[in-house]
């Protein structure tokens, strides 16, 4: 199961990744139709804020298990490990809490949304529970990468501490 | 009270190591339950916050300057740039700072820029006998121009947070941006002038100046390009961060510079970047939208104004503030935290929000290379392999030229203010002289 949660992660991250890549495909697209052809389309500029909107958040379980978050690290290295780890459950607590809001209460949304039939005020007219989808489902990706966080935590070993972030992991060329 | 309280809990946090994103957000949560007000705020925040044409520019500009990055142009930079002036006194810093500059013109990061041009330089630098702890300090701190001239991320950010024109952001970035970068060369002129360790480099010959600035070309064009397009109003600063990122493919493609690996890298990289920079905007968004349920923006915008009657005063007291969180707090967390604090008091203090939007960044570039936290400082750590101290003995008087920056601001608005409101006129007078 841990496997599992851990490879979706993976593959969501990877699939975020291109998604903004295509983004940049879209807004190219749209500028060179408007700028050269004077032919602007009308759902580039949507479809790519609904892209983003996915990109996002399906990404944030992504960041959380390559130990991406950006905290403050005022004392890290003076801390003993037993209260770093005490520190660490509480963090994925926290996490967990809001992603029990965003799951529960986006899904609020979402069912509210198909049952009035909302749809965005743009030509496109897209329906709207097709981006609202995304809070509800990608925190819960996140809280099941969560929960697995928390029983690496437990078990302890390499790579379970949610510190040691790595800066450099971004720089290297 | 309440406005301490909520303080004092947010620093808790922090220390707590709780992620800068999480702590907002679950701050922001935990104020909307207490207050009585519906936690179906937290869902749609996250919704709206990336529900943002604007917000686009972020990725664009970082998978921009990654693909960039990827096709080796920092390489290519720094060699041309000291074909032309790595023969001068301290020549080599002063290509250093030039390179970054250049770079800080396609990159919105001061982690990028810093990065890559130490990656090329700092070797080149101490093997010619710099010292080691001066190389490290003018690289960590050139890379911090990577967020004064546009394009910025920060400046992205504060003109989404407070709804003012990310252009004229980019416009006045510029001014105080290139002033830093001749301070800081100036110094590295004198630094080498009164110092004398360093061996000079040879002039490079017309040959090699050629040969290294071809290279060098279509980026310092794609510089051009997206910032010039900017200005011109031809595009949004997301649509020229859009159009960028494809030239910059195109670009690394036909210098047969890249290949499916390094792609793949560059499209990773800049995904982890945009969405730990996001999860913090959202964050904040939600945080935001609970302190200005509770009144408090309102409630110290009220304090300030009726306490301090002198702007400058003001700027003074922001500035302490700013420098102390940046001892240990990352530059963009300080500007989602700050920002929405101050802004209500900028306009009864008559102070322009873009100026202050400039003064802001530079304040967050001395962050970036104060210690213990500043991530230039571990950026730069890392990339020499270097210990820390060497970093933080070299990069003291280039904090202090960015506090002089800060100053001359205040004296001179229009280091700022000139490009995006009085270039055009300036221009204008010109051509009817002629």
């Amino acid at each position: 199961m841990i496997k599992f949660i851990d490879r979706l992660t993976n593959r969501t991250g990877l699939l975020s990744a291109w998604m903004f890549f295509v983004i940049g495909m879209m807004v190219t697209y749209e500028v060179v139709m408007r700028k050269v052809f004077n032919a602007p389309t009308v759902w580039a500029d949507e479809m790519a804020r609904f892209f983003q909107i996915w990109a996002v958040y399906l990404a944030s379980a992504y960041v959380l298990k390559n130990r991406q978050l950006i905290t403050v690290e005022l004392f890290s290295d003076a801390l003993h490990k037993r209260t770093g780890r005490l520190f660490d459950f509480f963090t994925l607590a926290i996490i967990g809490v809001f992603c029990c809001v965003a799951i529960w209460y986006g899904s609020a949304i979402v069912y509210e949304s198909i049952e009035q039939g909302r749809h965005t005020s743009t030509m496109l007219g897209v329906p709207k529970w097709m981006t609202e989808t995304a809070i509800p489902l990608a925190f819960l990706l996140l809280l099941a990468q969560t929960i697995v966080e928390v029983v690496r935590l437990a078990k302890g070993g390499p790579g379970a501490s949610l510190s040691g972030a790595s800066d450099v992991e971004a720089i290297e060329e | 009270m309440i406005a301490a309280l909520i303080l004092f809990t947010l620093i808790l946090l922090l220390l707590l190591r709780v992620p800068v994103a999480f702590t907002l957000g679950g701050l922001g949560l935990a104020l909307l339950v207490i207050g009585g007000f519906s936690p179906i705020m937290v869902p749609q925040s996250l919704y709206s916050t990336m529900d943002s044409f604007e917000l686009l520019a972020v990725p664009m500009f970082l998978l921009m300057s990654n693909i960039l990055l990827k096709g080796g142009i920092g390489r290519d930079l720094f060699a041309a740039v000291q074909s032309w002036l790595g023969h001068w006194p301290g020549g080599l810093g002063v290509a250093a700072i030039v390179s970054c500059a250049i770079f800080a013109a396609i990159s919105g990061s001061s982690v990028a820029t810093a990065a890559t041009i130490g990656n090329v330089a700092i070797h080149e630098m101490t093997s010619r006998g710099y010292a080691r702890p001066f190389v490290l300090g003018l690289v960590a701190a050139g890379g911090t121009l990577g967020i004064l001239i546009p394009p910025s991320i920060p400046l992205i950010i504060f003109g989404i947070v407070t709804e003012e024109s990310i252009v004229q952001l980019f416009l006045a970035g510029i001014g105080p941006g290139l002033f830093l970068a001749a301070m800081f060369v100036l110094f590295s002129i004198l630094y080498a002038w009164f110092g004398k360790s360093y061996q000079p480099m040879p002039k490079a010959s017309w040959a090699e100046r050629r040969s290294a600035s071809i290279l060098a070309l279509p980026t310092v064009l794609l510089a051009a390009i997206v910032i010039g397009g900017i200005y011109a109003g031809w595009f949004t600063p997301s649509e020229s961060a859009g159009i960028g990122f494809t030239v910059s493919l195109i670009i690394v493609y036909s210098m047969k510079r890249m290949t499916w690996e390094k792609l793949q890298e560059a499209v990773m990289s800049s995904m982890k970047t945009t969405v730990t920079i996001f999860l913090i905007v959202a964050g904040a968004k939600i945080f935001g939208k609970a302190i200005t349920l509770y009144r408090i923006p309102q409630d110290i915008s009220l304090l300030i104004t009726s306490n301090i009657s002198e702007p400058a005063i003001f700027i003074l007291i922001v500035c302490i503030v700013l420098l102390i969180m940046g001892f240990f707090l990352e530059a963009l967390s300080m500007l989602l935290i700050m920002v929405p604090v101050l802004y209500p008091s900028l306009e009864g203090m008559g102070i322009d929000p873009i100026w202050f939007g400039i003064l802001f960044v530079v304040m967050i570039e001395a962050a970036l290379i104060t210690p213990p936290v500043g991530l230039n400082l571990f950026v730069i750590q890392a990339v020499a392999r270097a210990p820390l101290s060497d970093v933080v003995r070299g990069v003291w008087p280039f904090i202090l030229i960015m506090l002089g920056t800060v100053v001359i601001l205040w004296l001179v608005p229009d280091l700022a203010m000139f490009i995006p409101y009085k270039l055009d006129g300036f221009l204008k007078g010109l051509s009817l002289f002629s």
